[in-house]
């Protein structure tokens, strides 16, 4: 190690804490053990009731009775905001046992749907009594001035960065009127102000924050970022349009017409496979599709074959376009031809059974009037559960593959 | 399970027994020194008799001796990379044999008692590393732990002869290059970095790797720029740009909590030159008021 590296890693060690200073979760972003927020400690100068951690769970626990019996009416954002207003009905003056009521509530987000919501977060926040937390010295904005009540906002703001909400400035003055500037919980608050919006859009692949809730529409979505080919088309279909199709159900393909090429160039012996499901997840949800797959094609193999060769050739000679071979004007294979195989289509169905996905290729003979020639082999297989082999009635063949 | 394997041999922290309570993390943060690496994690581990760490030594010494002969010919013979040019690259790792997926490291939060996840790291069909398994979210109920669900796979530390920590360098090149089929889902890229104080042993070099989903592979190409710090999951206040020439190791981590199956095929990981590139870091660089008092 030299001594440039030392005095560089120097620099980079002095600004920051001494890492037995960060015993308190309010540091959250400094170095210090994810137990810091994960693990809730005794403190060796903590002069409470031995039995408080065990008394501050039962009185979240009461406090859940209030959501408990708001949840058996209605599960929705109204019913959770009226739980709060009833809390500041009780207790609006003294706002006694806030924190264990705001914990109970934070429990409960998930289970009402409101845990993506600004302004429950905005409402919760509201709880706690303003004026009189403030640190109104150095000494007490270091020393987790009224402890319990900023590690409740700052498990809020954690809450809401898990759940990907940015605070926007109404949650900034409003921490300033509850615990003052310069406070663990407004240092947070900052942080997530800072890295959150950079983050918001990193995806290439964009998911908006709310998804949709209609399953046709999910769908669209999903096959949309799955599709690399820019002319992709979306088509969806009612397997009622088809006949003799047993399943109600919805049918959402995609297909480019370079993949509609590529199958009028098939050959009619050669089958090819509809496989799946295969999942794909956008956020929490996640959704099964299926694809129509053709062998490895022959224009695919030369490229690669030739690539290898490219590689082999020293590159160190200057360019000479009397020497130029003649693989480098050769066609470069499509997008859809991948060395497992050529993908011709993919496809969501609402059921995702077998039945919809012979429906699904009864419509693509539409735009493929050739693919009523040429045999298809169903190789589905639930996610979970591993390979299961269906028999095609029409064609009898059985198809056995074996996975790994 | 064939990762606890891999772990006992090449991981300092030791999977404890299921039934016992995780409370690996908790007295770390009292510690003021620490002689290496996971030492924090040293009472559970049990120290072998100063006679046996001599015949194991002993062992090692002829192939080490190998090694360094093998070094200190390279050291003339070799040809060392001075400079690079616009699309130089270099395949840091290869997926196409059981020997590097066998030699990457898998950990997942219920080796440590930490949560229920299970992964898996092998090689697939196509002759591509295959790292998939369910992400759990049930978070343990003993009362510690509030978070669950991660898995991780990471390269092992690059060594010389005699065990001497020899970081990978990339400070001639600007980009990562991942060649992945993902299912949507975000992974998030690891660079442990090599320090010398104890305080900074956690700290990685950290940016997402988000997958397209589907049948298509992709190929991601991320700045070494847009690499931020983090120290033990967590963004650090004070930011700099990645010391490319301290690179200990390569990690991937699937912790997006959501509860479920996911699947990451990857093909390789390399880094690519592109002199277009002329971002030096990508979040701000300038002084302000600290925001802590200390």
């Amino acid at each position: 190690m030299t001594t440039h590296h030392i005095f560089h890693q120097l620099r980079i060690l002095l600004p920051r804490t001494i890492p037995g200073l960060c015993q308190s979760s309010g540091l959250v972003t400094r170095r210090c053990s994810p137990a810091a927020t994960l693990v809730s400690r005794n403190h060796f100068l903590d002069a409470r009731d031995k039995d408080h951690e065990e008394k501050s769970k039962t009185l979240v626990i009461s406090h859940q009775q209030l959501f408990d019996e708001l949840a058996a009416k209605e599960k929705s954002k109204r019913t959770f905001v009226k739980a709060l207003s009833i809390y500041l009905k009780r207790h609006g003056v003294q706002r006694r046992g806030h924190v264990e009521f705001i914990y109970a509530s934070l429990n409960q987000m998930k289970e009402f749907g409101v845990e993506k919501d600004i302004d429950v977060y905005k409402e919760i926040i509201g709880l706690f009594p303003k004026g009189k937390m403030q640190a109104m010295s150095v000494w007490q904005s270091e020393l987790m001035h009224y402890p319990k009540q900023q590690q409740c906002l700052i498990d809020i703001l954690e809450k809401m960065e898990i759940n990907g909400v940015i605070p926007d400035d109404d949650i900034g003055y409003e921490i300033i009127s509850i615990f003052n500037k310069n406070t663990r919980p407004f240092r947070k608050y900052q942080r997530m102000m800072y890295w959150m919006p950079k983050f918001k859009y990193a995806n290439p692949y964009y998911i908006p924050h709310i998804l949709p809730t209609d399953s046709i529409e999910l769908a669209k979505m999903a096959l949309k970022r799955m599709a690399v080919d820019l002319e992709n088309a979306i088509s969806v279909f009612y397997s009622s349009e088809v006949d003799g199709a047993v399943d109600e159900t919805y049918i959402v393909s995609a297909q480019s017409p370079i993949q509609r090429e590529l199958i009028s160039e098939q050959d009619v012996d050669v089958p090819l496979y509809v496989e799946g499901g295969f999942t794909t997840w956008l956020r929490d949800k996640s959704l099964t599709y299926f694809i129509l797959r053709g062998e490895q094609t022959q224009r695919f193999r030369i490229y690669e074959e030739n690539k290898e060769k490219d590689k082999e050739k020293d590159d160190i000679k200057p360019f000479n376009l009397f020497q130029e071979e003649d693989r480098s004007i050769l066609v470069k294979p499509s997008v859809h031809e991948q060395v497992d195989g050529t993908i011709l289509g993919m496809c969501i169905t609402g059921s995702s059974s077998k039945d919809s996905l012979a429906s699904w290729i009864k419509l693509l003979q539409a735009a493929n009037p050739k693919l009523a020639d040429i045999p298809i082999l169903f190789l589905l297989r639930s996610p979970e559960a591993g390979l299961q082999v269906y028999t095609d009635e029409e064609s009898d063949m059985a198809v056995t593959k074996n996975k790994d | 399970m064939q990762s606890l394997k891999h772990l006992g041999q090449k991981c300092v922290r030791n999977p404890c027994h299921p039934a016992t309570p995780a409370v690996v993390f908790v007295r770390t943060a009292l510690d003021f020194f620490h002689p290496k690496p996971g030492a924090e994690y040293a009472d559970r581990l049990k120290r072998k008799k100063p006679k046996q760490l001599i015949r194991k030594s002993l062992k090692m010494l002829p192939e080490e001796i190998h090694k360094w002969s093998e070094e200190m010919k390279d050291k003339f013979v070799a040809n060392p990379i001075i400079a690079t040019f616009h699309g130089d690259y270099e395949v840091l790792f290869k997926f196409d044999n059981n020997q590097i997926v066998d030699d990457w490291i898998l950990t997942t939060d219920r080796l440590f008692s930490e949560g229920k996840s299970q992964a898996e790291f092998v090689l697939g069909q196509n002759k591509t590393g295959l790292f998939r398994g369910f992400v759990n979210t049930d978070v343990p109920k003993d009362g510690i732990i509030k978070q669950a669900g991660y898995c991780n796979i990471r390269s092992p530390i690059k060594t010389m002869s005699f065990g001497r920590p020899n970081p990978h360098d990339l400070t001639n090149y600007t980009h990562l290059l991942f060649r992945v089929r993902g299912d949507g889902r975000p992974y998030q890229i690891q660079l442990s970095m090599d320090r010398y104080f104890d305080v900074q042993f956690h700290d990685q070099y950290i940016y997402t790797l988000f997958t397209r989903g589907g049948p298509y592979w992709q190929l991601a190409h991320i700045p070494l720029s847009k690499f931020f710090l983090s120290s033990k999951g967590r963004i650090q206040d004070a930011q700099e740009r990645i010391q490319a020439d301290k690179i200990q190791n390569f990690g991937l981590t699937i912790a997006d909590g959501v509860m479920g199956p996911f699947q990451l095929e990857i093909d390789f990981i390399a880094a690519i030159k592109d002199e277009r590139h002329k971002e030096e870091f990508a979040y701000e660089m300038y002084e302000t008021t600290s925001i802590s008092l200390l």
